[in-house]
């Protein structure tokens, strides 16, 4: 714990340190990252902020579950698109359900259809030996082609100008904790999108922690992970545990549709995630794998995603492709940080003596 | 004096693997470094090659003070090695091989071009083998060779072997041997290091013993002989191994019918063995003569193109778990790559394979009362130090890894016990410790599979000892009819 | 078909260059997924060099440079901090993605594309004369610039890596570091100098794209290609020649969706995605036997 705090903190230094030379150097003043903390940590955009982190805490968990058997699941991305869409055929297809069905069933469509598309890359991966990251990134372009496809054709909002899908029935929706305190007349994430699926999440993470750490399909995952040929020798099914990785690690990016679907806008509006996907790799990284620190550093990328939105409003010259940037800077500083600790050691020794 | 080490130090996190080491090599002589695994004899020689840079100390080389950066800077004084590993790219030819860092011009030929060092080498004896064939397609030995060539193209003075004939049959010991009084012939200098006495008396004109990290003896070989040289290394008299009872094996247990394979390594063809209860049976072959295919085979991890195996009279056709909970144990090949997770804690390592019985999990729940109490038990059982169950694995020495690998297998009181290299790179006390266990297994009925490459461990524990060779059963000698001679007949196929 | 098999050629060039880069950074025994990145950021820097200095040979060697100053951030992460090469991969292609929309808003004003380029500012087709003449054959040599480039460069590829001392090392270092190393070479010398011109040439492919191909850059105007190339140049056993072969096989697959597009009979969501689809059905039906470079991908 004590490792991982300081890689936050190291890479949370470091990347504040290469936004704010970018927006000097685009010509805005630095101040403009400051404005955007306070923003993003005022009642408003805190919940802003969780409401950002809530795709985070998933994709980090599908991400780190794929690393423990020592794969790289790249494809969280289209994953993601697959579980939104399962809520929006469910839901589309039983729109009579109570809401105590409903949303569990909701819920349990967001993973199915996300541990599909993850399934079918581990079983490609596990019978036929091809390599996981190109396959879940070319499996991402299909399940575009598919998602667009059904938003555009089979559930599109006709009277709406842009491409999305009609709205699910009520009885599928999540409370915002803005509407779960406002019988207390206590407003304190004033009407934010922040909803329950950052509970969900955290109960996810949870589980995903006591499955990689106390159970016996855990254990041979992470075996797999460490050494296929380890596994096979002490009479594990290595297959099964890629596949099983992958359908899980698929399952989990598929709650991200939750979030959006069931917790926010009510329908699956096209290309809705900003790269949600591609910043598990981040999250997990930073957070090394365990989901406690998954969830940790999915806050903190909440945060930054809230602020480089800010950042957007505020100045003429940054888009809001800064916090790519700033994801980037990070995870290549948690990658080689054995290496810059090193150097920076080095540095100081050598000026004490 | 050509080269001249004086009180050399070099320390590693856990250990001092040279402990003021000083002694000389003569010109143009043959020169033994022996000691058992871990008494420092490599590290040593690492230090001369420029691979590790020691401590403290000094090293002369033709009386002048060095200390080389890299083996590239010993390689220029013209210093060679040969590792243990082969340093050599299966997938390039040898002539690419011998050719890699010393290309000379830009544009390389593919053609044979014979240059004037590697004359005399071709000229003397038939190699056996052309510069254009690739290396994976060459025996170990003539790997060898090639490694040799390789410094003589590089017009190396000091040729440094370690370990030489770890991985040849005597024959091709005997060859080896008589190429390089002929290097010496041409005034070479080679050093070898090898921890077997009666190479040593065989082939060096001066000899170094080393124990822990120490010299403990520098003499010309003519004044040591063979019982001498072995108290010198082991450093006291050789306690009695465990007592062998006399019993005649009882029923077959493993039995191994005509089977063969179809893998990319070397398969098996129609190989027969058979294993008794009460028996060690020890295979004996140079490896990759189907090793790795008999092992997998038995545990259902490779499949069979024709024949069948069966355990206590029964065809196996279950799955490896299946195979591996149901009376046989494992010490699999390679440690490393096979048998642990050097990233895991101790007791994780210590119920992998085991992990899936009703002791250590509950409807899949891992139960860690049970798991601590488990390994603690073996942890005592076969003192593995440091005694901690959640020490990561990793941090553990060879021996310690492999004594907790052998408590594992046997922790089921398995009726077969398949011991695959069982002491490969373990320290001289774990290997007496996991031999005795060996044998302890066998007199209380256990039938064993003893796989290894060293001659002397087969000779020492089997009952009888099969030699397999090119994927069949070569020969099969009963326990002390095996002479060193016969058996290395037999490995190359000559029997 | 002869139209069919010309844009087939044209949509391979792109990737036929970067399969090449990518064989060169992958024999050397560096995992390359940052091809893509290289790609996009070479098209950038083509479309910004050709933009303001209004002439498409211009962009050429700042294209090389920042094709290998982007593997070179990969170089520094693997070789030098022995970072994960997935890992480094993934944040070099994040890098770039972040920075071209960062930069093109900075620049232009817009995040999503660079302005459109003069007919002047961009490659046009080279006639050879007599040759293009030919009859069947002839549009071959009617082509883009870097199109004959994309097909002379296998070629001195395959001579370069098998019969030089570069390739002799670049092969050791991704077959076994170590046993190069012994040999006196550094491996990661070796890979730096494989990286950076590997780096080099897959850029010149995005610039195809920018420059040749398009008039413009757009954000993630690659759209996959540095994987598709990369599956190409796995198809082609990590050797130049088959390389060339299996890109045009998915320059063609590129060029027949084109073509559908236009016949409007199945949605072109669908169509779109055949590319990808075709890629994969090679990945996982047709590469089985490839033999990648033995320690690739290894962290030392």
């Amino acid at each position: 714990m004590k490792s991982l705090a300081f890689s936050l903190s190291f890479a949370c230094t470091l990347a504040l340190a290469v936004a704010a030379a970018i927006i000097w150097f685009s010509g805005e003043s630095p101040l403009a990252l400051w404005e955007a903390l306070r923003a993003s940590l005022s009642s408003e955009g805190l919940g802003y902020t969780l409401f950002y982190a809530t795709p985070f805490v998933f994709t980090g968990l599908s991400v780190a579950v794929s690393f423990h058997c020592g794969l790289f699941n790249i494809g969280a991305e289209g994953q993601l698109y697959m579980g939104t869409l399962a809520v929006i055929a469910t839901a589309t297809a039983l729109p009579h359900l109570p809401p105590g069905l409903a949303i569990p069933l909701g819920i349990l469509a967001a993973g199915l259809g996300g541990a599909s598309w993850g399934c079918l890359a581990g079983m490609l991966k596990a019978w036929r030996g091809s390599h996981e990251v190109i396959v879940t990134i070319l499996l991402n372009f299909v399940a575009y082609s598919i998602v667009d496809y059904s938003i555009l054709y089979l559930y599109r909002d006709p009277v709406s100008q842009s491409p999305e899908t009609l709205k699910i029935p009520g009885t599928f929706s999540l409370n915002t904790f803005d509407e779960l305190l406002s019988p207390f007349s206590v407003s304190l994430f004033r009407s934010t999108p922040a909803n329950l699926s950052l509970v969900l999440g955290i109960i996810v993470a949870l589980a995903v922690g006591f499955f990689l750490f106390r159970t016996r399909w855990g254990f041979e995952l992470r075996t797999v992970g460490a050494n296929a040929r380890v596994a096979r020798f002490a009479g594990m099914n290595s297959a099964l545990s890629t596949i099983l990785a992958l359908s899980l690690s698929g399952g989990l990016a598929g709650l991200v549709g939750v979030n959006e679907v069931m917790g926010h806008e009510h329908r699956f509006i096209q290309g809705f995630s900003p790269g949600y996907g591609f910043t598990g790799v981040a999250v997990a990284l930073l957070g090394r794998n365990h989901p406690v620190g998954v969830i940790c550093s999915a806050l903190l990328f909440g945060l930054l995603h809230n602020m480089s939105r800010e950042i957007e409003f505020a100045t003429t010259h940054v888009s809001k492709e800064l916090s790519l940037v700033i994801q980037a800077i990070i995870v290549l500083a948690v990658a080689t940080q054995p290496f810059l600790v090193s150097l920076l050691k080095r540095r100081s020794r050598g000026r004490a003596s | 004096m050509l080269i001249e080490f004086d009180k050399v130090t070099k320390r590693f996190p856990l250990t001092t693997a040279n402990d003021s080491v000083s002694f000389n090599i003569a010109l143009n002589s043959i020169h033994g470094v022996v000691g058992e695994n871990g008494a420092g004899k490599s590290t040593i020689m690492k230090i001369l090659y420029g691979m590790y840079s020691h401590d403290s100390g000094e090293i002369r080389f033709r009386g002048e003070r060095v200390q080389f950066s890299s083996p590239l800077d010993a390689i220029r004084r013209g210093i060679g090695m040969v590792h243990q590993h082969f340093m050599l790219i299966p997938r390039l030819t040898v002539w690419e091989n011998i050719l890699l860092g010393q290309e000379g011009s830009f544009w390389i030929s593919a053609t044979e071009r014979k240059t004037p060092q590697l004359k005399p080498i071709f000229e003397s004896s038939g190699l056996g083998f052309r510069l254009t064939d690739t290396v994976e397609s060459l025996s170990v030995g003539q790997r060898q060779q090639v490694e040799i060539l390789k410094l003589l193209y590089r017009e190396s003075q000091v040729l440094i072997l370690d370990e030489p004939t770890a991985v040849l049959t005597p024959q091709e010991t005997k060859d080896l041997f008589q190429r390089l009084r002929q290097l010496k012939a041409q005034g070479k200098t080679i050093v070898i290091i090898t921890h077997k006495i009666a190479e040593v008396l065989e082939l060096t004109d001066t000899v170094t013993v080393m124990r822990q990290g120490r010299v403990v003896a520098h003499a010309p070989t003519h004044t040591l002989d063979a019982e001498h040289l072995t108290e010198l290394i082991i450093g006291q008299a050789c306690p009695p191994p465990h007592p062998r009872a006399q019993e005649p094996p009882g029923q077959p247990i493993l039995e191994v019918q005509g089977i063969s394979t179809r893998s990319h390594r070397a398969p098996l063809n129609k190989l027969k063995l058979t294993v008794r209860a009460g028996e060690i049976l020890g295979i004996a072959g140079v490896s990759g003569n189907g090793q790795e295919d008999l092992v997998e085979s038995i545990i259902g991890l490779c499949p069979l193109s024709e024949g069948k195996v069966q355990f206590r009279g029964k065809t196996m056709t279950g799955s490896t778990y299946e195979r591996l909970t149901g009376g046989i144990a494992l010490i699999p090949p390679d440690r490393l790559d096979e048998a642990v997770v050097p990233t895991f804690s101790v007791e994780f390592n210590a119920i992998l394979g085991l992990h899936r019985g009703a002791r250590f999990q509950k409807c899949g729940i891992l139960q860690r009362t049970a798991i601590t109490k488990h390994t603690e038990t073996l942890i005592s059982d076969f003192s593995v130090s440091p005694p901690s169950p959640v020490a990561t694995l990793g941090t553990l020495s060879g021996g310690n890894q492999q004594k907790l690998v052998v408590g594992r297998a046997l922790a089921s009181n398995p009726a077969l016990i398949i011991a695959a290299y069982p002491t490969r790179g373990v320290d001289i006390g774990a290997t007496r410790r996991i031999h005795d266990e060996l044998v302890k297994r066998r007199n209380s009925g256990a039938a064993i599979l003893l796989i290894s490459s060293e001659l002397d461990e087969i000779m020492a524990l089997s009952d009888n000892i099969a030699v397999l060779f090119d994927g069949y059963c070569a020969a099969l000698f009963p326990r002390g009819q095996a002479t060193e001679l016969a058996l290395g007949r037999a490995m190359v196929g000559a029997a | 078909m002869v139209e069919l098999l010309e844009s087939s050629l044209r949509l391979g060039t792109p990737l036929i260059l970067a399969a090449m880069g990518g064989i060169l950074c992958e024999r050397s025994g560096v995992a390359t997924i940052c091809l893509e990145g290289a790609m996009l950021w070479g098209a950038f820097v083509a479309a910004i060099v050709a933009h303001y200095l209004h002439s498409p040979w211009s962009s050429i060697v700042p294209c090389l440079v920042g094709g290998a100053l982007v593997l070179g951030i990969h170089a520094f992460a693997t070789q030098k901090a022995k970072a994960d090469h997935i890992i480094s991969g993934l944040v070099v292609n994040l890098l770039v993605a972040g920075s071209t929309p960062l930069l093109c808003k900075f620049l232009f004003g817009s995040p999503t594309n660079s302005p459109n380029l003069a007919r002047a500012d961009r490659f046009h087709e080279l006639a050879i004369p007599f040759l293009s003449a030919l009859p069947g054959v002839g549009f071959i040599f009617e082509e883009m610039p870097l199109t004959y480039l994309a097909l002379i460069l296998p070629f001195v590829l395959h001579r370069l890596l098998f019969r030089s001392r570069f390739g002799l090392r670049i092969t050791a270092a991704g077959e076994d570091p170590d046993t190069l190393l012994s040999c006196g070479v550094k491996p990661d010398r070796v890979r730096w100098v494989a990286l950076c011109l590997g780096g080099a040439l897959a850029a010149l492919g995005g610039a195809f794209l920018s420059v040749s191909h398009a008039s413009q850059f757009t954000r993630d105007m690659t759209s996959g290609r540095g994987y598709i190339a990369l599956t190409a140049l796995i198809f082609g056993n990590w050797r130049p020649l088959p390389t060339l072969l299996s890109c045009l096989l998915f320059g063609f697959a590129d060029a027949l969706q084109i073509r559908l597009q236009s016949a409007e009979m199945i949605p072109i969501q669908f169509i779109q995605a055949l590319p990808y689809l075709f890629t994969l059905v090679v990945l996982v039906g047709f590469v089985g036997k490839a033999r990648p470079p033995s320690a690739i991908g290894r962290v030392s």
